[in-house]
């Protein structure tokens, strides 16, 4: 075997090293190309930007591995704040607002469990549906216009998702860092433990990899799924909490074209589409590439007009790069 | 197995009923609620002054070679209205020697567009003009930004650095809340009005919901109903849902649309359903060649300009003024409009509507 | 006689028996039955164009994206491509273009990319689902750059425009207000072409097998490879008559035309029954589950519940989605 082959196949069992070799080129050639690119301001900026969205992105991942697409998280999201907005203002203590809106928002991921697995429709399908009707969800409790929260800043708030000021003073402009990239690399550890160190994490490699042969060995794949649905659900809930603590404001349309940014940073860290394969540090490390790109492309003043060819791609270089650097042959 | 369908099937249905029940009624309302109101005083953080103008920020110096980002919470890539915008920024950037980059979102998103401005200040550019779409969400990027140094004016959409409370050099733009009031009684006074509505293609743009209120006020005071339709940019979908309003509320007659985002699926309704000018009253904001064409013919009564291509130009005009020459904008809000423009002086405006009007 | 009859009652068996339309159809008819009785002035021929014409330009590019499903691929990219041919068209015939020219760069261009999607499917073996997430940016991207973000309209009213889509005034005389346009006479057309295609050519048998079963139809001799890429040639153009068919319509056309027709077109195969697994669909299925929503979505509006405002129709679609493929799969678990 030569030196390359054998890379190849440790590659394999590292997808998300492959991943990192992309983001660590993309960083190096803005580092190069784009002014200011290396302060902590710009850093912090796509740090606590991608936070948001990455927490979806960890949900979306664990379900993608075992085997389903949820695409109704960015209705889900949508949901989560205005609930929050309209209980916080409606006079609901701040702290029972945060946990109602996560418990709907869990809810509303067991129904897409539930659905997709007693009817036997494929999830894509289900979830576009659901997608559509969430948001009609969204649409109907918030009546069509934006809510937001005009009061006094709460303290929750501020454990959500306040500015890590000590850090922050330390650069000029003081930096944009954020305790949600804490939250983020919390349930990044955490999932990612589970996922590789429990038998539940087993069980939803299993489910993905070979339903077959994971029923046959007595795996329970559909409650997998339906508890899998449901953490992407309470993950796009949480994420929403943390974005409503810093932006206290959601219009009708808020979250729309999640889903798909969120496929796209799993396929760029090695998630596969099939199920069965595939890391969080991989899609965490996805998410940040893609929000690099956005920051690094402003940065670079490249008109508006590029971006979006530029993040398509990225998202085909960056597979055809995964698929040829890990394929086992 | 069958049991499993049927839980399925209820599932969906009671997702369906609980989507029904959450909404609020579609009888006509008088008035409906809109997150600013630009008629009562906005509170303002009163921790830091908020000046009326600003001290000189920087040293002026004439020769410096420029360049400023412009954000904004549209784009003329889907909003025709944005485009006469971008052609005065870039007029404007030819003429003074400087270099622009205009940001913006691909679909109307204020929590994108606050994320691009706070991107813009990581770039450090020797100028930001933004649009102050909602003044709480974008307080905090704004503030970023002035506090590194760096000198803000808002364009097209805001109140002025008192009532927004955030202190920019000024709002270069037009009085909202007075432009659909002003527009609001000249359509009630129309022969035969009845009760009327306002197609809000953009629900949640502060601007735009305040033109709305005053449409709203204006009609009730002249003792006819009106309410707020929201439909979308894009015109197929919008067309398809104001003729379905139409046909549920065929009483309805006078219709006030926010700008070639709202007009042109307006006029495609009335080209489908045949109606002439006469049996319905229209009204709109800002100009596109079929708005012109609209007033022209007389379907359209009157079309409330703002002056995009000034709201540009202006923009980057002031930024480099203040770098250069050291010269400041002397109020807050600096009015680009609002202006009515209609069969009297359509003449001069037609060759240019689209590209300078 | 009796030969004739006989023929034809086992011709009529064998389309219902072709399971994959009956759910769909049986679900059309008795929507818009009870629509009819329960929904105010729902049975004019006004609101019927209406739904008809809600309907079409999803329809058009729901062929195509229907066809794809049954070969079992996805293309998220044909939003884009309807862009890109509403521009080329648009800029072709206006200041007096050629129309023959303006036709062939609308048809062609886009079925050149969307060839192109099948050809980086095949080098890439990446899923067609990722690799058209990757064009959709990529297509829209360039055509940004292209047009500089310009958005193209006219006031012209040309010949042509009303050919394909003018109004269509010999349905429209039978009622006033009646809002029938050409497109539909191009939409059926398309959908007689496409489902002879599908059903009586080798192309069709081929569409069927790569869908069901690839190994199974390379074995037989069937281009796995070129039935794909060709399958993706045919959504392209499909996408690129629909910008036709827009820019005819509303004679402007912009950077962002589309984003977001590819979900309706695959909810509009898929409520007709197409499986997204491949291998089992049809034309008049795709066309069935466009009215279906157009029809379940102007029905509610109308209905004028006091709970679902004129601007939510979004969650009647994503229920009916739901409901119909439920009812798919339960008709096909019957039959």
């Amino acid at each position: 075997m030569t030196v390359v082959t054998r890379l190849r196949y440790q590659l394999a069992d590292f997808s998300e090293v492959v991943a990192l070799i992309s983001f660590v080129a993309v960083f190096l050639f803005f580092t190069i190309a784009a002014k200011n690119f290396l302060t902590l301001f710009a850093i912090s900026n796509v740090l606590t930007f991608a936070s948001i969205t990455g927490i979806v992105v960890i949900g979306v991942a664990v379900l993608m591995i075992s085997g389903e697409f949820d695409l109704s998280v960015g209705s889900t999201f949508a949901v989560a704040s205005y609930v929050l907005a309209l209980s916080i203002n409606a006079g609901v203590a701040p702290v029972a607002a945060l946990l109602l809106a996560l418990l709907i928002c869990t809810g509303l991921g067991a129904i897409n469990g539930l659905i997709v697995t007693t009817s036997g429709i494929p999830s894509f399908i289900a979830t576009l549906g659901t997608m559509l009707a969430y948001r009609g969800i969204a649409r109907a409790i918030g009546g069509g216009v934006f809510a937001s929260y005009k009061g006094e800043r709460l303290l929750l708030f501020d454990v959500l998702n306040g500015p890590m000021d000590i850090v922050n003073r330390l650069s000029d402009p003081p930096a944009n860092l954020r305790v949600s990239i804490i939250w983020f690399l919390v349930v990044a550890v955490v999932m990612s433990w589970l996922l590789t160190r429990t038998r539940y994490g087993n069980w939803v490699f299993a489910t993905g990899g070979n339903p077959g042969a994971a029923l046959a060995q007595g795996v329970a794949t559909r409650r997998i799924k339906v508890i899998n649905f449901a953490l992407t659900g309470l993950l796009a809930g949480l994420a929403s909490m943390l974005q409503f603590a810093h932006r206290a404001s959601v219009d009708p349309l808020r979250g729309e074209g999640m889903e798909l940014i969120a496929v796209a940073a799993c396929v760029i860290g090695g998630v596969r589409l099939a199920g069965g394969y595939g890391t969080i540090a991989g899609a965490c490390i996805g998410m940040l590439l893609l929000q690099m790109l956005e920051q690094g492309l402003v940065l670079m003043r490249v008109p508006v007009q590029v971006f979006q060819a530029a993040a398509g791609l990225i998202l085909i270089i960056a597979v055809v790069s995964n698929l040829n650097l890990s394929r086992q042959e | 197995m069958k049991t499993y369908h049927w839980l399925a099937a209820s599932v969906t249905i009671l997702a369906l009923v609980i989507t029904a029940c959450g909404g609020p009624p579609a009888t006509v309302e008088v008035t409906r609620e809109v997150p600013v109101e630009i008629t009562k005083e906005v509170p303002v953080e009163v921790t830091r002054e908020v000046q009326v103008t600003v001290e000189v920020p920087v040293t002026p110096q004439p020769e410096a070679e420029l360049e400023f980002i412009l954000v904004q919470h549209a784009l003329c890539a889907w909003d025709s209205f944005w485009c006469t915008v971008e052609q005065g920024i870039q007029d404007a950037a030819q003429q003074m020697g400087v270099k622009v980059t205009v940001l913006g979102p691909d679909a109307f998103d204020l929590e994108k567009t606050a994320a691009l401005i706070d991107q813009a200040v990581a770039g450090r550019p020797d100028g930001i003009a933004l649009t102050v779409t909602d003044p709480v969400l974008f307080k905090e990027p704004i503030m970023r930004a002035i506090d590194a140094g760096i000198p803000v004016l808002a364009y097209n959409a805001g109140a002025g650095p008192i009532k927004d409370g955030i202190p920019y050099m000024t709002y270069l733009g037009q009085d909202e809340y007075q432009g659909g009031y002003l527009g609001g009684l000249r359509l009630a006074a129309a022969p035969g009005a009845k009760a009327g509505v306002c197609l809000n293609h953009q629900v949640g743009h502060a601007g735009l919901d305040a033109r709305c209120q005053g449409f709203l006020d204006a009609l009730k005071e002249k003792g006819q109903t009106a309410e707020v339709l929201a439909i979308t940019n894009d015109p197929a979908e919008s067309q398809t849902i104001i003729s379905d309003f139409h046909t549920a509320n065929p009483d309805v007659n006078v219709f006030l649309t926010l700008g070639p985002n709202g007009a042109n699926p307006f006029y495609a309704f009335l080209e489908a359903e045949g109606l002439a000018p006469g049996e319905v009253w229209h009204g709109t904001f800002d100009l596109s060649p079929e708005i012109v064409n609209g007033i022209d013919t007389g379907v359209t009564q009157f079309a409330v300009d703002q002056q995009p291509f000034l709201q540009g130009y202006g923009a980057v005009m002031l930024l480099t003024l203040l770098r250069r020459q050291g010269i400041v904008p002397a109020l807050p809000v600096t009015p680009t409009g609002p202006g009515f423009v209609d069969k009297s002086n359509i003449g001069i405006v037609k060759q240019l509507a689209g590209q300078y009007r | 006689m009796f030969k004739a009859a006989s023929r034809r009652r086992s011709a009529t068996r064998q389309l219902l028996g072709e399971s994959s339309i009956t759910g769909p159809l049986m679900t059309l008819i008795v929507v818009f039955i009870l629509c009819s009785v329960f929904v105010p002035n729902f049975l004019s021929l006004r609101s019927v164009s209406g739904i008809v014409n809600a309907a079409t330009l999803t329809s058009v590019i729901a062929i195509g994206v229907g066809l794809l499903m049954i070969s079992g691929e996805f293309d998220l990219s044909v939003g884009a491509l309807v862009a890109v041919g509403g521009y080329l068209y648009a800029f072709n015939t206006m200041n007096g273009g050629s129309p023959v020219l303006a036709v062939l760069l609308a048809l062609g261009v886009p079925a050149a990319l969307g060839a192109l999607n099948g050809l980086i499917l095949i080098w890439t073996k990446i899923p067609s689902f990722i690799v058209t997430l990757g064009t959709r940016s990529i297509y829209r991207g360039a055509l940004w750059v292209l047009s500089t973000g310009a958005l193209v309209q006219t006031l012209e009213d040309l010949t042509i425009y009303g050919i394909f889509n003018g109004r269509l005034d010999l349905l429209n005389s039978l009622s006033p207000g009646a809002n029938f346009r050409t497109s539909l006479v191009w939409l059926v057309g398309l959908v007689v072409v496409f489902n002879f295609v599908l059903t009586r050519t080798r192309y069709g048998n081929h569409v069927f097998a790569v869908g069901g079963n690839p190994g199974a139809a390379q074995a037989q001799g069937a281009n796995v490879n070129r039935t794909k890429v060709l399958t993706f040639l045919i959504a392209g153009a499909l996408a690129g008559f629909t910008g036709v068919i827009l820019f005819s319509q509303y004679k402007s056309v912009r950077v962002t035309t589309g984003a977001g027709m590819e979900l309706d077109a695959i909810a509009a195969a898929v409520v007709g029954g197409a499986l997204l697994s491949g291998g089992s669909g049809s034309i008049w299925g795709t066309l069935i589950g466009g009215l279906l929503i157009s029809t379940l979505r102007t029905g509610v509006v109308l209905l004028d519940l006091p709970f679902i405002p004129a601007d939510n129709f979004e969650a009647v679609v994503g229920a009916t989605i739901v409901g119909a493929t439920l009812l798919n799969e339960w008709v096909r678990r019957r039959t």
